[in-house]
């Protein structure tokens, strides 16, 4: 409604209320009475009261072309806002993927606390979403598996095919990270220790589709390590 | 008796109304309007200074003498930092700032020698193999000075930790102007670039 309205009539402001051209009265074509009635002299009509421009926001005030820059500012403005709310506070991203299958569905969507981010207060056993070191534009949720200083096992899996486990110690810096769903996962065990440096923060929780906004508590909480 | 002008000005003050309840801001006074005004200004000086450009002053000596050249003198050098697009289209020999791969909470300066799939053959610290080829998304970077910490000790870095670029130095003002995106001859020796290697030891 909004949008078409500002399709048609694009000189209005957009929060401003359509102002009626005063509709002419209301005349039957064919008058067929002879006795025309002397049109009553016509009072001007009072000039409206003055529209009380003080009561609007600045940014829809005066002449056009202020109008159009107020509200260019104000949205400059609140875009900025959510982009530092995403980047510092908290971010609702998609996920999908089957490297986190018992905790993380296929595809949905996690709640992130960017407060977390570059390992500010992760520990052991956190569900973390982090860039892709060897990808630009590819972010992905896994466990930490190990924080610097600590030593893990490089393949669980590895005893099973007959080969030998193997330990490593986490460098200064970094963490060890796997999926949940080992057998369809690439983790450190492909890329080795990920700097913390590209943690985005940790997940809360998550929800999946549906419509269990009206049927009960969307929002799975993601349990915190220890 | 009502006149048509009666009812037009009812309807033009009903209008005014209903525009003033929709939108009505609280009446401030006027310095709380102005310090209002001054932080809605915040998320876009933020969203600024961390995506588009950026000044920063150096410290450390491990770029010299691109940086701080004269370091007794007591003068620091002051930097623009280009951070729009900063991680795409690396090339050999800029200058960028990351994040460092060892403690996150720390930015560090260096110069790009080598990127993805390129064969660098290491200075000492670094354990290990004689030649390293740089992995995808990677970039092997070294300082301008022998006393840095750079990929000789930790190896080459995501491209995902690199913060910014460097394109000019603005402070002082007898230095003002582009940052040099040549690497050292000796260093260009230690690097084969991918588009110079006859056979292709890595793939895209």
């Amino acid at each position: 409604m909004l949008a078409l309205r500002f399709l048609t009539r694009p000189h209005a402001g957009l929060l401003q209320p359509l102002r009626r051209r005063p509709r002419a009265p209301f005349r039957r074509h064919n008058n067929t009475s002879t006795t025309t009635v002397p049109p009553k002299p016509q009072s001007t009509p009072p000039p409206p009261p003055p529209e009380d421009q003080n009561e609007l926001p600045w940014w829809l005030r005066g002449p056009r072309w202020r109008r159009v820059l107020g509200s260019t500012i104000i949205g400059i403005k609140f875009l900025a806002l959510c982009h530092l709310i995403s980047t510092k506070l908290i971010l609702i991203s998609l996920s999908e993927g089957p490297s986190m299958l018992p905790t993380l569905p296929t595809s949905g969507s996690v709640i992130i606390n960017r407060l977390n981010s570059r390992g500010r207060g992760i520990k052991v056993g956190d569900l973390i979403a982090a860039h892709r070191p060897d990808d630009l534009d590819i972010m992905f949720l896994k466990r930490v598996v190990g924080m610097p200083g600590d030593y893990v096992v490089v393949d669980p899996m590895a005893t099973g095919r007959g080969e030998e486990t193997m330990m490593v110690r986490v460098p200064e810096g970094h963490c060890w990270i796997a999926g949940d769903n080992l057998s369809h996962s690439i983790d450190s065990r492909f890329h080795g220790p990920i700097p913390l440096g590209l943690v985005m923060g940790r997940v809360l929780a998550q929800y999946s589709g549906g419509w269990r906004w009206f049927t009960g508590d969307p929002f799975t909480r993601i349990e915190p390590g220890e | 008796m009502q006149s048509p002008a009666g009812k037009g000005g009812g309807g033009a003050a009903t209008g005014a109304g209903r525009a003033a309840t929709a939108l009505r801001l609280p009446k401030l006074s006027p310095p709380l309007k102005l310090t209002l005004g001054i932080i809605s200004w915040l998320p876009v000086a933020i969203f600024f200074f961390d995506n588009i450009y950026h000044i920063s002053w150096v410290s450390g000596r491990s770029m010299y003498p691109t940086f701080l050249p004269d370091s007794n003198a007591g003068t620091r050098d002051l930097i623009l930092l280009k951070k729009w697009n900063a991680r795409y289209d690396l090339k050999r020999g800029e200058v960028v700032v990351y994040r460092s791969p060892v403690n996150p909470e720390v930015t560090a300066i260096k110069r790009i020698v080598g990127i993805e799939g390129d064969v660098v053959f290491p200075k000492p610290p670094f354990p290990g193999r004689s030649e390293v080829v740089v992995p995808r998304n990677h970039v092997w970077v070294e300082g301008d000075d022998i006393h840095s910490h750079d990929s000789n000790h930790f190896g080459a870095i995501s491209a995902n930790l690199i913060q910014a670029k460097v394109t000019h130095i603005v402070w002082p003002f007898s230095r003002l102007g582009p940052v040099e995106k040549n690497l050292p001859l000796s260093t260009q020796k230690r690097v084969i670039p991918i588009e110079q290697q006859a056979v292709t030891v890595w793939s895209r």
